[in-house]
């Protein structure tokens, strides 16, 4: 009897694990297919159902909207792995705000090209790839490796170019703790500034070099039935990443519009 | 009954010892791998953001992207790794150690426990009327308030100092949200700006660097850097002190101001303006997005230099206010000089085009 009380608990856990899973994963905002996704976003701003935009394109977590830091609209599950830790704004707030700018956007939009914008709307996407972290990699085997790991193999290669470069480990030696202690002479200075050379010239030739985690994405730009030598005073900027195999968008939902004279440059 | 009981009893106990066991010696080894390990210290975010304003005391956070740093006792240090990658620059470790920032031409050297770095900048300006080349190396050294140190086994750094010798314009700690940010021109979200200009980049971070009062130092064939050519940032915001004297100029500008002297028929000129500090700029009304700040902008001379300018480099408007060049073989190589019916003077830029308003490329904040 107890046994199956257990079981019942684990059962029910398990469900309701799933359906948070599954409920997470719809609000997320996850798409496969970002060109489907914008042409649905004209169709939504069209008929003015800002929130179903909104719910639709932006994975909302907190982020402080005064100093416009990060990107709105993000998972908070996947703040901290994107890089994101600081937040001063709630969903509901970021939300709200949202979706009062889309309302703004839109009107002014169907003000300035008509009532018929957004169903003449074209757009073109631009890739654009993002950095998530930097992680050390040897580049002769191609495989992630620790920064101490990456520290020996630097120091080996910078070792060898310097004695190829007719330095002894004395001499480097003299010249580092004379850095360090601030006495170099003129020509240690001289010596040192070779060896910042010697640097210099072979850092891409290290094999342990820090190695960029990139995200796909792309930008799209949303033009409003301007003639082309226009085009870029009126666009509508919508920013989509991939990120961890899915589509996320990162709202990076902007518009441009013409600015005034520049003043003094 | 009584023997089975007796022996799951027995059980019982082995594997209860064995639990203490393991417990004892996960806890033992997790005690070993801090001995082992190098000091820990409580994160603090480090928000990296663009600079492009002139508003508030200080500029807005925007197309930002955030690492975690350290908080050692109040000072705020940051993984070497984490301070290059977001402003485009690179890292690596040679001898020493010698922990080696790369970025826009200048090569940054920190050693583990010293206060000491140098920073060595190398580039060449043709004198075009001569026809000379000139090679210019230099070796600025600075101390640090602390020393370089591991944290988490990451060497990490002084954030403050490194940042600033990497070209940022302003480091500060943001008391009212915890977290201490850097602006920098290259930040752009998670994607730094591509920039291969070399710059030249100093300030009072840097020893003995008001020494070029008394004895200014030749950037370029006729240009000094500490002399009557305004190329640091000649204002001193009462409440940033640090940021007095603080530049940052691209060696194309140079190379340009003396492309300029010789249209001018080698006449000697000295500029108004050149880098600006961020409270600079805002003291003058600057523009927010103004390319001073980047270091990429001269003011200099009066109309004749100014349309002797536009005549050499074919200016015609852009779309974003300013005359932009359409002769590739001009002598002077600005690429963009500010419309004459904004400006009585020389306003020469090494700029891309067109990027002067939100439609263009480059972030523009706020």
């Amino acid at each position: 009897m107890r046994n199956r009380k257990v079981l019942l608990v684990i059962f029910a856990v398990l469900i309701l694990s799933l359906a948070i899973s599954i409920k997470t994963t719809q609000t997320r905002g996850e798409i496969n297919n970002p060109d489907k996704l914008i042409e649905e976003f004209l169709k939504s701003m069209d008929n003015g159902n800002y929130t179903e935009v909104l719910d639709k394109m932006v994975l909302w977590v907190p982020f402080d909207p005064l100093n416009r830091e990060g990107n709105s609209g993000m998972d908070l599950s996947k703040a901290e792995e994107i890089g994101l830790d600081k937040v001063s704004a709630t969903p509901e707030e970021i939300r709200d705000s949202q979706s009062q700018l889309l309302k703004d956007e839109a009107e002014i939009i169907k003000h300035t090209f008509g009532e018929d914008a957004f169903t003449k709307a074209t757009f073109t996407k631009e890739r654009h790839d993002g950095t998530l972290d930097t992680v050390w990699v040897d580049t002769r085997t191609g495989k992630q490796i620790t920064p101490q790991e990456a520290e020996k193999t630097s120091i080996a290669f910078y070792d060898r170019l310097f004695r190829d470069s007719g330095f002894t480990e004395d001499e480097v030696n003299e010249v580092i703790n004379a850095a360090k202690n601030q006495t170099l002479t003129k020509a240690l200075e001289e010596r040192m500034l070779k060896l910042d050379q010697i640097v210099s010239a072979n850092a891409s030739n290290c094999p342990a070099q820090t190695k960029p985690i990139t995200t796909e994405g792309y930008i799209y730009h949303l033009s409003f039935g301007l003639p082309e030598s226009n085009k870029d005073y009126h666009n509508f900027f919508i920013r989509i990443e991939y990120r961890n195999g899915k589509w996320v968008t990162l709202c990076g939902i902007e518009m441009d519009l013409p600015e005034g004279e520049p003043g003094d440059v | 009954m009584r023997k089975i009981t007796k022996e799951v009893s027995s059980l019982r106990i082995v594997k209860m010892t064995l639990s203490i066991l393991i417990m004892v010696i996960l806890l033992v080894s997790s005690f070993c791998r801090q001995g082992v390990s190098s000091a820990s210290y409580p994160t603090t975010p480090i928000v990296f953001s663009n600079i492009s304003d002139n508003s508030g005391d200080y500029p807005v956070v925007c197309y930002s992207t955030t690492k975690n740093g350290y908080n050692v006792n109040g000072h705020i240090y940051v993984k070497f790794q984490d301070l290059a990658s977001p402003l485009g620059g690179t890292y690596t470790v040679a001898p020493g150690p010698t922990y080696v920032l790369q970025i826009n031409g200048q090569t940054n050297a920190f050693y583990m426990s010293s206060t000491t770095s140098y920073s060595t900048i190398s580039y060449s300006i043709l004198d075009k009327s001569t026809g000379q080349t000139t090679q210019y190396s230099f070796n600025f050294s600075g101390t640090m308030l602390y020393p370089v140190m591991t944290i988490d086994g990451y060497p990490c750094v002084w954030v403050q100092y490194a940042a600033l010798t990497l070209g940022s314009l302003i480091g500060r700690w943001d008391s009212s949200n915890n977290r201490y940010i850097i602006y920098h021109w290259r930040v752009n979200g998670n994607t730094p700006l591509s920039d291969s200009n070399t710059y030249f980049v100093g300030g009072e971070w840097l020893s003995n660097w008001n020494n070029y009062l008394a004895t200014p130092l030749y950037l370029s064939p006729h240009f000094q850097l500490g002399g009557p050519d305004n190329i640091w940032s000649n204002y001193n915001p009462s409440s940033h002190p640090d940021y007095y004297r603080q530049v940052k100029i691209a060696t194309t500008v140079l190379q340009s101001m003396e492309n300029t002297r010789k249209l001018m028929g080698n006449t000697p000129y000295s500029p108004s303006c050149v880098f600006r500090s961020y409270w600079y700029n805002k003291n003058v009304g600057g523009w927010q997005w103004s390319w001073h700040m980047k270091g990429r902008a001269m003011d200099a001379g009066g109309t004749t230099m100014r349309d002797t300018v536009i005549g050499d480099i074919g200016a015609v408007a852009g779309f974003d206010g300013f005359l932009y060049s359409t002769n590739p073989n001009s002598v002077t190589q600005w690429d963009e000089i500010e419309s004459p019916a904004l400006a009585s003077y020389l306003h020469g830029q090494r700029a891309p085009r067109n990027q002067d308003n939100h439609s263009g490329s480059v972030p523009h904040c706020p």
